[in-house]
């Protein structure tokens, strides 16, 4: 009982953190694109999402031959459709012809009233006529007759053809059914999976499926899948792969400084601090913005860093030989608490940002740091408070340099960074935030060739209703030199009165009956029974009196252009060139125009915006803080000394070894800022406090246990060979090691000489 | 299309079986003897489209082994098609171009059931009756092109057939005769090619 109440507040600090933890893995963590775009180009990369290829399963095989790839494809497609995983695309083969006479009516446009024109006459009839005899002695006769009867005029081939526009706008080629390469070796077939591509589990059943069928394929084949599913299992894998290297690595560099710097039982406590904090932290946050992102919680890392830094500190304060522990813990809790603000104001910072993880990671962080303050001021120093604490580290002395020597190191430093902040790279894209393997960078490659997103772009017509979408789409289409295919097959409600009157115009009595007394006499003349073409009249006098209202073709089922955003209004899909023409075109139609080369521009240029807001915003605030508490401009611009050398290093070590930056290696921007402070302000107090007797409370080795956790926890991350976790792992490691460096070996020089 | 495909199976089934009171088992061990076979025919169909039947004529090659089925056209048009295990290709002009079925799945299915004489599997789809002269195959759920197809087996040798009649519900029917048939004969692999 009295080991509960002598412990009760970590006690409870502990339960809060299982019981946070609990409910955390009961709600759900959420992964969507959308939260890592700025505002103004959420729409576009919701609408690129909508891309016909992003949800499908694209599954591409590869021969010596077009024979065995082929053999192979349809094979693969076979066992899929017998697995259940893909869906059965329902073409209704027997009825195709019936399917497009009746869709024709709703979508007889003025060009194809001109077509069928064309083919009432007795040349092309006679023609048509000659083609039927050959397809009535070919092999697929029997279904030659019931189409020739159908349809007698080929009136269905004008929708055929629409169709077929619709088709080649993907500018892709066909080969036994497959889009395929220039030689047909390697072809690709697109299924739409029952399930959700993005789900992990589904993604391992389906390798497991494909890494089952590879033996069963003809020979020298091979087949592999891609799409979002692939790029999952992708993902995971290589973070699996990493994630052991990258543990023990920082088990052991943390257990390093553990031996060096403390050796006590006691300050076990500073490296639990960081589970205590995360958990309740992501259940806040989870809370607030009804799921947490990944990208979240790997920020959690640095936060543990940071959390650390204050046990540190405190441990090291009341470590300090001959002092009044309570002296010494109220005089370090300003200093904590100034830091507490310096950082709290970079993640502040980010809550100005558009993009949603940036404000997740601000919620997440400051419940964080307050929880560690709280940990670190108010419960753990009754376990720190022993002079017996400090052993090994008591000897650290470190000199500081020369002035001429911290001055030429800060130049070197000042115009390197100049050079490798203009030389840096922002990565393109979205892809550099996922990673791969090099299997997979291969098949991407085959796969890009037979999808290249480079010619081709997507315009969109929006409206609050599909009709109004599909309305829009019309006018666009209007505007442009080739109707939009997709405009000519799904029409808006007022197109398809228009065309509805258009036909019962055309089909007249007079033009029935030439027709008639025309397909009479070619019937005759060619040994046909004229007789049999009486359904075909019969159809078309429903279709004049509205009677196949019922029949009205629905083609969605197996090809939408039309779909619905998630603010509730709908988008209808055209695949065009990528050419400025078309992107000029949208704007006067009023329609959006997205293609892969236009997004990476924007989502370039947008992300710059956010990091250099960001930055600036956290710049801002912590220099308005400083100079409030220190109350001097001198001392206030000090504090950005090690930032702005550890940002001159990361900057030139990046352009150096011409590493592309991605949105992660930004978001770390203003962190540096708030860690870069907060060692300076640990130099500034320790400045002060020379030859008082608050010294002791600044030790040298405190600043470097302090730095060096957090490069141990965080800075592994460049071990890994996933892109995200590198890029972190890498600021880290460049950004505060060169932090550290300036508060450590350059600053005390700068300071001694101005202040 | 897959009727079509069906059909021509139920005739390669139909020219390895032997007519007479055999039972269904009889015939699918007959048809184990057989691994290659080569015939000539003549098409005739009667269509309400047409004022009179037409005719056409060729031949057939089938090697089970190799599961490859030629049907020739001759005349008056030069055309056909090939299988090749569950590819199907269109024969004109003397090139071979792959026909792409939506019902790839139940083709392949149905190739597998009529090459190895799967009766338990056509009873799922056909009523089948065995007469003196004739068997008959009745599609158990109405099919849009077959009503009803009957073969005609030789009565002097009950491995070859004479007449394959496919009727269709609206009362057109095709009626194959074949002639000159050959059951197992040497058949070089260049002739599928």
């Amino acid at each position: 009982m009295n080991f509960i109440r002598k412990h009760a507040k970590l006690i409870f600090l502990f339960a809060a953190a299982i019981i946070c933890g609990g409910l955390f893995f009961y709600l759900p963590v959420q992964e969507n694109i959308l939260a890592l775009i700025p505002q103004n180009i959420k729409t576009e990369v919701e609408l690129f999402q909508q891309s016909p290829l992003s949800k499908k399963l694209i599954v591409i095989t590869e021969g010596q031959t077009l024979a065995q790839a082929a053999a192979a494809a349809q094979q693969v497609k076979e066992k899929l459709l017998e697995s259940g995983y893909i869906k059965t695309l329902n073409l209704p083969e027997e009825n195709i012809i019936s399917l497009m006479l009746n869709a024709l009516p709703e979508r007889f446009s003025q060009q194809d009233n001109n077509l069928a024109q064309a083919k009432l006459s007795a040349e092309n009839l006679s023609k048509q006529f000659d083609i039927y005899k050959q397809e009535l002695f070919s092999f697929e006769s029997m279904f030659a007759a019931q189409k020739i009867a159908a349809d007698p005029f080929g009136l269905s081939q004008i929708l055929f053809d629409k169709w077929a526009v619709l088709g080649k706008s993907t500018q892709t080629q066909y080969k036994d059914g497959f889009i395929s390469d220039k030689s047909g070796t390697v072809l690709a077939a697109l299924y739409d999976l029952k399930q959700d591509t993005s789900d992990l589990a589904f993604a391992k059943q389906i390798q497991t499926f494909f890494d089952n069928l590879r033996p069963k394929l003809p020979k020298c084949s091979r087949v592999f899948f891609m799409g979002g599913l692939r790029y999952t299992l992708e993902n995971v894998s290589v973070i699996k792969k990493n994630l052991f290297i990258v543990s023990i690595a920082a088990f052991m560099l943390l257990g390093a400084i553990f031996l060096f710097f403390f050796r006590t039982k006691r300050a076990l406590l500073i490296y639990l601090l960081p589970f205590i904090v995360i958990m309740p932290a992501a259940f806040i946050t989870q809370i607030i913005f009804g799921g947490i992102s990944g990208i979240t919680l790997a920020f959690g890392s640095v936060v543990a860093g940071l959390s650390v830094d204050y046990a540190v500190y405190v441990y090291f304060a009341l470590a300090a030989k001959n002092k009044d522990k309570q002296q010494a813990l109220k005089q370090i809790s300003k200093h904590l608490w100034l830091n507490f603000l310096t950082s709290a104001l970079c993640f502040s910072a980010l809550i100005f940002s558009s993009v949603e993880v940036f404000k997740q990671i601000a919620v997440f962080a400051l419940t964080a740091l307050s929880l560690a303050l709280f940990a670190a001021l108010k419960i753990f120093p009754q376990y720190f408070n022993c002079s017996k604490t400090q052993k090994q580290s008591d000897g650290i002395k470190i000199k500081n340099l020369p002035f001429k020597a911290a001055f030429t190191f800060l130049f070197i430093l000042l115009a390197f960074g100049i050079w490798g902040i203009y030389g840096t790279v922002l990565s393109k894209g979205l892809d550099s935030l996922n990673s791969a393997s090099a299997a997979f960078a291969r098949d991407k490659q085959i796969a890009e060739k037979l999808f290249s997103s480079d010619k081709s772009a997507l315009l969109f017509a929006l409206g609050k209703t599909q009709d109004e979408a599909l309305l829009n789409n019309e006018v666009l289409s209007q505007i442009l030199p080739e109707p939009l295919a997709a405009s000519t097959i799904f029409v808006s409600g007022k197109t398809k009165s228009e065309n509805l009157s258009r036909w019962a115009e055309f089909w007249n009595k007079e033009q029935i009956s030439s027709a008639k007394e025309l397909l009479e006499e070619q019937a005759i003349k060619t040994g046909f029974n004229p007789a049999a073409f009486d359904g075909f009249f019969t159809w078309l006098n429903d279709t004049l009196e509205s009677k196949n209202k019922a029949n009205s073709a629905d083609f969605s089922a197996f090809y939408n252009p039309l779909i619905s955003l998630s603010n509730g209004s709908y988008a209808v899909i055209n695949i065009v060139p990528d050419t400025e023409f078309y992107q000029r075109a949208a704007q006067d139609g009023k329609g959006i125009f997205i293609s892969s080369n236009y997004l990476q521009k924007q989502l370039t240029a947008n992300v710059k915006k956010e990091a250099l807001l960001v930055v600036f915003l956290a710049v801002l605030f912590n220099f308005i803080a400083v100079l409030f508490m220190f109350k001097s401009l001198k001392k206030s611009l000090f504090c950005f000394l090690p930032v702005i050398c550890g940002a001159c290093l990361l900057f030139a070590l990046l352009a150096f070894f011409r590493i592309e930056i991605n949105l992660f290696g930004l978001i770390f921007l203003p962190l540096l800022v708030g860690l870069g402070i907060d060692y300076a302000i640990f130099q500034l107090m320790k400045y002060h406090s020379a030859g008082q007797n608050t010294q002791a409370l600044y030790p040298q080795q405190a600043l470097l246990a302090a730095g060096l956790s957090t490069l141990a926890g965080f800075g592994v991350l460049v071990l890994a060979g996933h892109n995200v976790l590198f890029i972190m792992g890498l600021c880290a490691l460049l950004g505060i090691g060169g932090s550290i460096f300036a508060a450590v070996f350059i600053l005390p020089a700068f300071l001694e000489r101005y202040l | 299309m897959r009727y079509f495909v069906t059909f021509i199976f139920l005739f390669v089934f139909c020219c390895f079986a032997q007519a007479g009171d055999k039972t269904l088992q009889e015939y699918a061990a007959a048809i184990n003897k057989v691994n290659t076979l080569k015939s000539t025919f003549k098409e005739e169909k009667h269509l309400s489209l047409l004022s009179q039947p037409i005719e056409s004529e060729g031949f057939l090659l089938f090697d089970k082994k190799a599961q490859k089925l030629l049907w020739q056209y001759q005349n008056p048009f030069d055309n056909g098609f090939l299988i090749e295990t569950d590819l199907i290709y269109r024969i004109k002009n003397g090139q071979k171009q792959q026909v792409q079925n939506a019902a790839g799945k139940i083709m392949a299915a149905q190739m597998l059931i009529w090459l190895t004489l799967d009766f338990d599997s056509l009873k799922q789809n056909y009523a089948i009756t065995l007469k003196q002269n004739e068997i008959v195959f009745i599609p158990l759920k109405p099919h849009k092109v077959i009503k009803q197809i009957t073969v005609y087996p030789d009565e002097n040798n009950p491995q070859i057939i004479k007449q394959v009649k496919m009727l269709q519900p609206g009362g057109d029917f095709i009626l194959w005769s074949f002639t000159g048939t050959q059951i197992n004969p040497e058949i070089k692999k260049e002739v599928f090619e």
